[in-house]
């Protein structure tokens, strides 16, 4: 994944770790690290 | 000579015959599940789409194939907010209502947000598990985010998540002027070594012969050891080897002149439990 990070170009991106998820169940803390993503971004 | 030509002759048509009979019998053989999982025909998908209660949308791409697009609206919407719309793209056998999970929260931020079902998934139309190349797939992640801006929303974020981050990949490439940023979690950009063991080579010669003989029919299951396999009919876990092909995921790249907002997200304690 580091190394996804890392091709994506441009000076705006941020890294974020998702703690307890499953690849199919993203509990709703993360979605609210998302939503604080958005809100500081947009 | 004439003789040994004769037999040459009779060889080559006996093998030929023996390799169509072969593929033939390989291609249309039953196989045993794996997930046991009883999923929907496209009829069936057109019935709950028109049935559907809650706030949707749906639209006919170029090629005249219904998507569904399901959405989740905020109680109430923040001016700077107006504009912006999240635009989801779901995961491999999965649909947009198996991201209530992120709709819901999303739109409790203020976001209006929708779910894209690919085509032959969840409620859109198409034959299941299927597409008919990565042109195609891409014309519809393409469609899908200019229909949600025809809604009133010019600022779209896509927001992938696993198959869905190849698909956020695919539309930024195609379209990098039309998108205010990216939101790619739990990517299919890189599996966990030793997740899933090879096929065996019987296995793999029926899919191919399937995908010779028939197409468009979808003869491999999608299956990983220790897997929770939902009994969501809307879930999809047979796929043609025409859509598993389609893309090279590790060949993707964002467009190196793309200078958007970009968020990656990683699941920590990640197992792939469905």
């Amino acid at each position: 994944m580091k190394e996804f990070y890392n091709l994506i170009p441009g000076n705006k991106k941020e890294f974020l770790v998702m703690k307890n998820t499953t690849h199919a169940k993203i509990p709703i803390e993360s979605w609210n690290q998302v939503v604080a993503w958005l809100d500081k971004t947009f | 000579m004439k003789k040994i030509a004769k037999t040459a002759l009779f060889t080559i048509i006996f093998l030929a015959v023996f390799v169509l009979m072969a593929g033939l019998i390989l291609a249309f053989l039953p196989t045993k599940s794996k997930t046991n999982h009883v999923g929907i025909s496209p009829e069936k998908a057109a019935i709950l789409r028109q049935n559907f209660a809650g706030p949707h949308h749906q639209f006919t791409t170029s090629d005249g194939e219904p998507l569904f697009l399901r959405r989740w609206n905020p109680d109430s919407i923040e001016p700077a907010k107006k504009d912006i719309a999240v635009l989801i793209f779901h995961g491999i056998t999965a649909y947009s209502g198996a991201y209530d999970m992120a709709g819901k929260p999303l739109a409790a931020g203020g976001y209006t947000t929708f779910g894209l079902d690919y085509r032959g998934h969840g409620l859109s139309g198409g034959n299941r598990g299927d597409n008919p190349g990565k042109e195609r797939w891409i014309a519809d992640l393409v469609e899908s985010v200019r229909y949600v801006k025809r809604l009133g929303f010019p600022k779209v974020i896509i927001l992938g998540h696993s198959l869905g981050v190849a698909s956020a990949i695919c539309a930024a490439d195609a379209i990098p002027n039309e998108l205010s940023g990216l939101v790619l979690l739990s990517g299919a950009y890189e599996g966990r070594k030793g997740l899933s063991k090879p096929l065996p080579f019987f296995e793999k010669a029926r899919i191919f012969a399937s995908s010779i003989f028939r197409p468009s029919y979808p003869a491999a299951e999608y299956y990983r050891e220790g897997m929770t396999v939902t009994k969501d009919s809307l879930f999809n876990f047979r796929y043609t080897l025409r859509f598993l092909t389609m893309l090279n995921v590790k060949e993707l790249r964002l467009p190196k002149t793309l200078n958007i907002p970009v968020l990656v997200g990683v699941a920590i304690k990640m197992n792939y439990s469905r």
